[in-house]
């Protein structure tokens, strides 16, 4: 073989050695072909994205921190002035407040749709700073087209889920995906415990007191109570067999 | 109406003067309803209402019941605000005894649920074609749940040939019969097939049967492959399988506790399935019923019932010693013990003893107060209750009762039926002390005996706790509980006076002494004699007034949990009579024996309490009185506060009836007496002799009342606080009160935290923490050692640490303490920033990760734990404030870890943002860089390799810039700059010896932008020309360079550099003056130069003739004209000329003559005018002008 051929072979091969780089580069920028099966990916990802921010938020706070806050908290995230006893390092909210000089109290009617709004909102604010959705359009070969967000919440006796609704469109030349919607959902008895809290607090406002032997064994045991009294207070720690989940709440008192 | 014009009146205008007021907000800042707070967190917009009155109070915050037609559900006792805020409808009716809330079964086709009408309707309203019926008749759910059939379980197959084992309600196929395709046909019966496992093969599912063994309610049942339960495990699995069909539970294996065989476990009878323990093999899987049974509770020995192993669901209670009859110690709490599914859980009941637990043992009779509190047996059960000791005290004044009392009369029957109140445990938890201390007066208005003297007395079962300590701590609780956002109106302590509660116990006896007469006394002694109320000289009294003391709380001489006991609270004037008897002063002896105080012990059972539970040593062993064991007779009467002893003496004499001589004075002065001689004519001088003994003795007998009083306080404390810790002990909970009884100087910290603890607070305890190494919290590997380095201690950490791994690392303090640490030596504890070495809590131990961006500033982090050696200063503060004035530090090394952070450029030549000069096109430019590094820039923002410019950098290591000290030179030449913002982006790329792929590269750009300028010029500079003035303001105006002609501007001579010009007076904007003044005649050229900050120049001139006149004006002509009756001045310059008939006038003083520039006229009346002209510059010229002669 002659020396000029080996140059034109040494040449070639770098031209090809820089197309396949030029290639594998420039293949998820510029040359990624908008079939709808790659936008759809894009979609997964963009999805994954919306996800990971619901759960962790920027800061590693998110929906399972916000649903553990709300459960330290007695169903409110930022407890006002008045409405908490200081206990255990948590601002435990009082959901029912004393009647001065008789036994009962009366119910601060802390409801799981407003739980629902509160974690929303705080999801909607973690949202805020965390989510980057037109990041995913640089240097990508489509439009990303976002519309009006909204959270909602829905607590189940199993589960928290958390619904983002951020309808979003990928536009490439010929094709268009759309993703309407994200479920984020977040394994704790939070309905299941609010409803507890609800059979204690029934008891609570009408005869001042609620028996948690006997409710912890009609439960078969599946839920615990704990019941504290840093005086003149009581405050009620509500758990779940196999759950780590926490919830707990005060009921005023008045000293004699 | 009344409402609208009190919450009009509170709103806006009087929101300042109640800043402190508490209302019951209708609605909060923060949205919330019927809140009762400051005023100022009421929201009064909108008519919204605060008045200042508890909730309950308002018409607008009652409660009631608070109907969610949306939800069908019914809260109970909900304020009207609250409820109508959040949707609801609100009913007076509290406990929501409203038909929307009664319960029912809803009947929905063939669903049936056991919910509200309320709720019914709303479920009802999904299925508007079905069949609706609300029975309210049915009161359970489970009666309710058997109407329906929606609860039958079954196989729900569908048709891809999975299947689940699940309700009717839940399965939606359709029933259907048809073949699944693949290798293998089957067919598969679509639909719910009741009773059917998932596994049957008539079904023709995937499922494969009994594939493991798991829980499903609280049994172990065999699971199938597809993860349905099926039926209960039992080991014979043919039996189990039931053919593929449900098998009833009562037809399953029948298996006890840890049977391997069967898991057909039993709640009700204390199994439930469970993983099996290590000890167990289940025949198949590892699942069995395992006992829920506490197997080993708290074995405490004040507590008759606690102890070995419980059943579920059993519940006892747990005591801090001796309770009841008044032997409750201060400090002591009760509590209840639960067992439930293997755990225990100890339940506090209400603190200050406002709650006591009892018991009862099931299947047996209900037991008294007192002996629930000993119940033991098989199955104990308890519960905290109120403590009802307030109606005690009204017991002593009952005087009347029913018929139970009637076999007594008088004083019997009054005691007898106070008894009787005292002692119904139906009403009130009071015990009778029967020691004698009455509380009324024993005599009746006649004096007649109402109650006999040892009566006894109507005292608490169980001594309620009073916050026996000063309100000044109480204040102090109040202010930390503010600091940590609790609010201060908020009081954590009973709100019962404590010494008005232990002044009940108040009480005073008249004692009568006598003191016989003269003659008497000669041969029988001088002494006093006690002849009225003598039980109250007694030991007995002083004891017993302590056990009525102590009895109505925590008052007088008594234990604490700990074993200490404290005379303090109780005191006896009769203890310090020493004039009539030798008064007895109480001892610890006389409250009792503290081990058997903190037992409770029956004929076979004996505990010890407390002090025994945490192991202190040195309980106190003595006897002594018991309330009980008291039988001594008082009679007194209540008084309000202390009283001191009175002593009322009086000499008796005179009175025939009050001389009878006493026995022993008769037999002396009567030797005859008794044995019956009777001597005629020795009797006559006898009798007189006796007669006048008698009257000498009557004359002289004295008599004194003295009265004495039990002074009955509130419990103190034992001094010091070396026991505050015992409170932290233990499995039960400390609290302020029973932290409080400890010591005088113990106190709670960290209220509201995990943290809380009860310390000694001595205020004389200066000493700062003692900070020592907690060489437990290094991680595995590591080892300290402790050095001293000017004065100063702490430790080493021997090893050397990996780079960029969080460093744990712990200290200990003598006493709890809060601890900050620093990276610079010798900052305040105050003024170190809120770096907390752990937790802010008060604590021992102190734990921290450093190295960790939420520790430390990420800066710091990566400073700390990327090589070298590091320490860190360490200052700590007690609960009493008192901070270390030394550092404690800790020295670690860290290993160099691998360079991975890539250049910054840390200074630029030319400042970033800056101008540059009109017409520059090229600029040179160095860039600094904190290491040698390889520098590339373009106009665009690219990759490193893709930046088409170099620079030239410096590639040692030891060509640092001469300059910037520590920092390299990189140079290049800007070019192609424009008149407008310059943008350039630089990066570089470091180590560049290394190869390519060992370099760190800058991702992010330095950005550098320089900003061409237009020229600068300069548009207008006056004055000029001729001016016949002595001053001028040299006025410049600039216009375009770097800021629209913003330039610095000054003047000088022709070839005057810019520097050694002197700046205009007014300059920095684009209009510059300069003022000059008392200029002299001559020419004047100012020339001028101006640069903006690009260093733009602009130059300028300009000449000014100023001409000065120094002479007066000169009268050129003077005549008179029209009929000589005006004067004409004429003069040689503009001039202003005034006349007047005396020459003794300054101008401006004379009258003006008309002026017309150098023509002046004025009336002329033949006198002589003195006439005075003054030019512009006020050189003036005084003529005479007088008619000629």
């Amino acid at each position: 073989m002659k020396k000029g051929q080996v140059t034109i072979f040494v040449v070639l091969g770098i031209i090809l050695i820089a197309l396949a780089s030029l290639f594998f580069f420039a293949r998820r920028t510029v040359l990624l072909p908008t079939t709808t099966e790659n936008l759809q990916g894009e979609l997964v990802s963009i999805r994954n994205h919306i996800e990971e921010c619901v759960q962790r938020g920027k800061n590693d706070y998110g929906l399972l921190e916000i649903v553990n806050k709300i459960g330290k908290q007695g169903g409110y995230l930022q407890p006002a002035q008045d409405t908490f006893r200081l206990w255990n390092d948590s601002k435990v909210s009082y959901l029912c407040f004393n009647i001065p000089q008789t036994e009962a109290c009366y119910n601060r009617l802390r409801t799981s749709q407003e739980i629902e709004k509160e974690i929303a909102t705080e999801i909607s604010n973690v949202l805020e700073g965390c989510l980057d959705i037109q990041s995913f359009g640089q240097l990508r070969p489509y439009n990303i087209q976002e519309n009006e967000r909204t959270i909602n919440t829905t607590i189940r006796r199993e589960e928290v889920q958390v619904t983002v609704k951020a309808p979003i469109t990928l536009v490439a030349s010929n094709n268009r995906v759309s993703l309407e919607e994200v479920q984020t959902k977040l394994e704790v008895p939070l309905g299941e415990i609010l409803e507890v809290t609800n059979d204690i607090l029934d008891a609570e406002t009408t005869d001042g007191e609620f028996e948690t032997l006997f409710y912890m064994i009609d439960k078969k045991g599946r839920i615990k109570i704990y019941k504290q009294r840093p005086y003149p207070d009581k405050i009620y720690i509500i758990k779940k067999e196999g759950s780590p989940y926490t919830f707990q709440f005060a009921v005023q008192g008045e000293p004699r | 109406m009344i409402l609208l014009f009190l919450g009009l009146f509170l709103i806006a205008p009087k929101v300042a003067a109640y800043a402190q007021q508490r209302a019951c907000c209708q609605e909060t800042l923060n949205g919330d309803s019927c809140v009762y707070t400051e005023i100022s967190n009421c929201d009064t917009s909108s008519g919204k209402f605060a008045v200042p009155t508890t909730c309950e109070e308002t018409s607008y915050c009652q409660i009631g019941c608070c109907v969610d037609a949306q939800k069908g559900i019914c809260y109970k006792n909900a304020p009207q605000a609250t409820c109508e805020n959040q949707g609801g409808t609100w009913r007076p009716q509290s406990e929501c005894q409203v038909s929307e809330c009664t319960r029912g079964c809803c009947i929905v086709g063939t669903e049936s649920f056991f919910v509200t009408q309320t709720q019914c309707r709303r479920e009802a309203s999904n299925f508007p074609n079905a069949e609706i019926s609300f029975d309210e008749t049915i009161t359970t759910e489970q009666a309710c749940i058997d109407k329906s059939r929606s609860q039958d379980k079954g196989a729900c197959v569908i048709p891809d040939g999975t299947c689940q084992f699940t309700t009717r309600e839940t399965c939606n196929a359709q029933e259907q019969e048809g073949e699944l395709g693949g290798n293998v046909t089957r067919t598969v019966r679509v639909g719910f097939h009741k009773d059917t496992l998932c596994s049957n093969q008539e079904l023709g599912t995937e499922c494969a049967p009994q594939q493991r063994t798991g829980c499903f309610e609280e049994d172990v049942y065999w699971f199938d492959s597809c993860g349905n339960p099926e039926n209960i495990y039992d080991a014979n699995k043919e039996r189990a399988y039931n053919g593929g069909f449900v098998l009833q539970q009562e037809r399953s294996c029948q298996g006890g506790v840890n049977d391997p065989s069967c898991g057909n476990c039993n709640y009700a009878q204390g199994t439930l399935c469970k993983k099996a323990p290590r000890s167990i093999t289940p025949a198949f899987g590892e699942y069995i019923c395992q006992s829920i049974d506490c197997q080993t509770t708290l074995d405490d020995d004040s507590s008759p019932s606690s102890g070995g192993t419980k059943k579920n669901g059993e519940s006892w209670c747990l005591y801090d010693g001796d309770v009841g009859q008044g032997k409750d110690l201060v400090g002591s709490r009760h509590f209840r013990n639960t067992c439930i599914n293997g755990e225990e859980i100890i339940e506090p009941c209400r603190d200050f003893r406002e709650e006591i637990c009892v018991q009862g043992v099931l299947g047996q009779d209900i037991l008294g107060t007192q002996e629930s509190f000993k119940a033991r047996g098989e199955y104990v059960e308890a519960a905290c209750r109120d403590n009802r000791w307030e109606t005690c005290q009204t017991c002593n004044d009952v005087k009347t009762c029913g018929s139970e009392c009637d076999q007594f009369s008088g004083a019997e029957k009054t005691a007898c039926c106070a008894r009787k109140c005292c002692e119904n445990n139906a009403q009130r938890d009071c015990s009778w002390l029967e020691a004698g201390i009455i509380t009324t007066p024993n005599t009746d208005e006649d004096g007649n005996a109402v109650i006999p003297a040892n009566a006894g007395v109507c005292v608490p079962q169980v001594p309620p706790g009073l916050a026996f300590w000063s309100g000044e701590t109480q204040q102090n609780t109040n202010q930390q509980s503010q600091r940590e956002g609790v609010p201060s109106a908020i009081q954590r302590t009973p709100t019962t006076n404590a010494e008005s509660a232990c002044d009940i116990g108040n009480k005073e006896c008249t004692v009568t002494f006598k003191k016989k007469g003269a003659v008497t006394r000669i041969f029988a002694g001088d002494d006093w004699e006690c002849v009225n109320n003598c039980q109250c000289i007694t030991k007995d009294w002083v004891v017993a007034g302590n056990n009525y003391c102590k009895s109505l709380g925590d008052c007088g001489a008594y234990y604490n949990i700990a074993g200490d006991i404290t005379l303090d609270g109780y005191g006896n004037t009769a203890s310090e009579e020493r004039n009539f008897f030798h008064g007895y002063a109480l001892t610890r002896e006389d409250i009792g024996d503290f081990d058997t105080l903190s037992t409770i012990s029956d004929e076979d059972y004996t505990k010890a309490g407390f002090v025994r539970r945490l192991g202190v040593s040195g309980a106190i062993g003595f006897g002594g009185l018991t309330a009980t064991t008291l039988v001594a007779a008082f009679a007194g009467k209540q008084v309000g506060g202390l009283v001191a002893t009175a002593v009322t003496g009086s000499v008796a004499g005179g009175s025939p009836a009050i001389l009878a001589p006493v026995g022993g004075f008769s037999a002396l002065f009567n030797p005859f007496a008794g044995v019956g001689l009777n001597p005629i004519g020795f009797i006559g001088p006898a009798f007189i002799a006796i007669s006048i003994a008698s009257i000498i003795n009557a004359a002289t007998e004295q008599v004194k009342e003295v009265t004495y009083a039990v002074q009955c306080s509130a419990w103190q404390a034992p001094t010091g606080g070396n026991k505050c810790e015992l409170c932290n002990e233990g499995n039960l909970p400390c609290s302020e009160y029973r932290c409080k009884s400890l010591g005088q100087l113990c106190g709670l910290i960290n209220q509201g935290t995990s943290e809380e603890r009860c310390v000694n607070l001595n205020p004389n305890d200066v000493n700062s923490p003692i900070i020592s190494p907690a060489p437990e919290d290094l991680a595995r590997g590591l080892t300290l050692r402790e050095v001293t380095e000017q004065g100063n201690k702490g430790y080493q950490i021997n090893e050397r640490i990996e780079p960029f791994s969080p460093i744990t690392i712990g200290i200990n303090t003598n006493e709890p303490a809060q601890c900050k640490y620093d990276t610079n030596h010798s900052i305040r504890f105050e003024d170190m920033m809120n770096r907390y070495f752990g937790a802010s809590a008060f604590s021992y131990n102190h734990t921290t990760a450093l190295g960790i961006t939420s520790e430390l500033v990420a800066e710091d982090a990566l400073r700390i734990t990327n090589g070298g050696v590091n320490t860190i200063y360490i200052r700590c503060q007690d609960a009493t404030g008192n901070k270390n004035e030394r550092d404690y530090f800790i020295k670690f090394r860290v290993k160099p870890g691998p360079d991975l952070t890539a250049p910054k450029i840390e200074r630029t030549s030319i400042q970033n943002g800056a101008f540059i000069p009109h017409g520059t096109e090229e600029a040179p430019l160095s860039i600094y860089v904190n290491e040698p590094s390889l520098c590339r820039w373009s106009r665009a923002d690219k990759p490193y390799n893709d930046l088409e410019e170099e620079f030239n950098c410096a590639r040692s290591s030891f060509a640092t810039s001469p300059s910037l000290r520590g920092l390299y030179e990189c140079q290049t030449t800007l070019t192609r700059l424009i008149e407008d913002e310059n943008e350039f982006f630089f990066k570089c790329q470091d180590k560049p010896s290394a190869p390519e792929d060992q370099r760190n590269t800058n991702e992010e750009a330095f950005e550098f932008t320089i900003i061409g300028t237009l020229s600068l010029t300069i548009k207008e500079i006056s004055p000029s020309g001729t001016l016949f003035v002595n001053n001028l303001t040299l006025t410049v105006e600039t216009g375009g360079g770097s800021g629209n002609g913003q330039a610095i501007c000054g003047y000088g001579g022709e070839d005057t550099i810019f520097e050694s010009m002197a700046p205009f007076k007014n300059t920095g904007q684009s209009i510059h003056t300069q003022t000059f003044e008392t200029l002299q005649t001559g020419r004047y050229a100012f020339n001028v130069k101006c640069r903006d900050d690009a260093g733009n120049e602009a130059d300028g001139q300009t000449t000014v003739n100023v001409r000065v006149d120094l002479d007066a004006p000169i009268i050129t002509g003077i005549y008179l004209e029209n009929n000589k009756q005006i004067l004409h001045i004429q003069t040689s310059e503009d001039a202003i000329c005034e006349y007047a008939a005396t020459d003794n006038f300054r101008f401006g003083e004379g009258t003006p003559m008309i002026d017309e520039g150098k023509e002046h006229q004025a009336n002329w009346a033949g006198e002589p005018y003195t006439v005075r002209c003054q030019d512009v510059f006020g050189n003036e010229r005084t003529i005479k002008v007088q008619p000629a002669q």
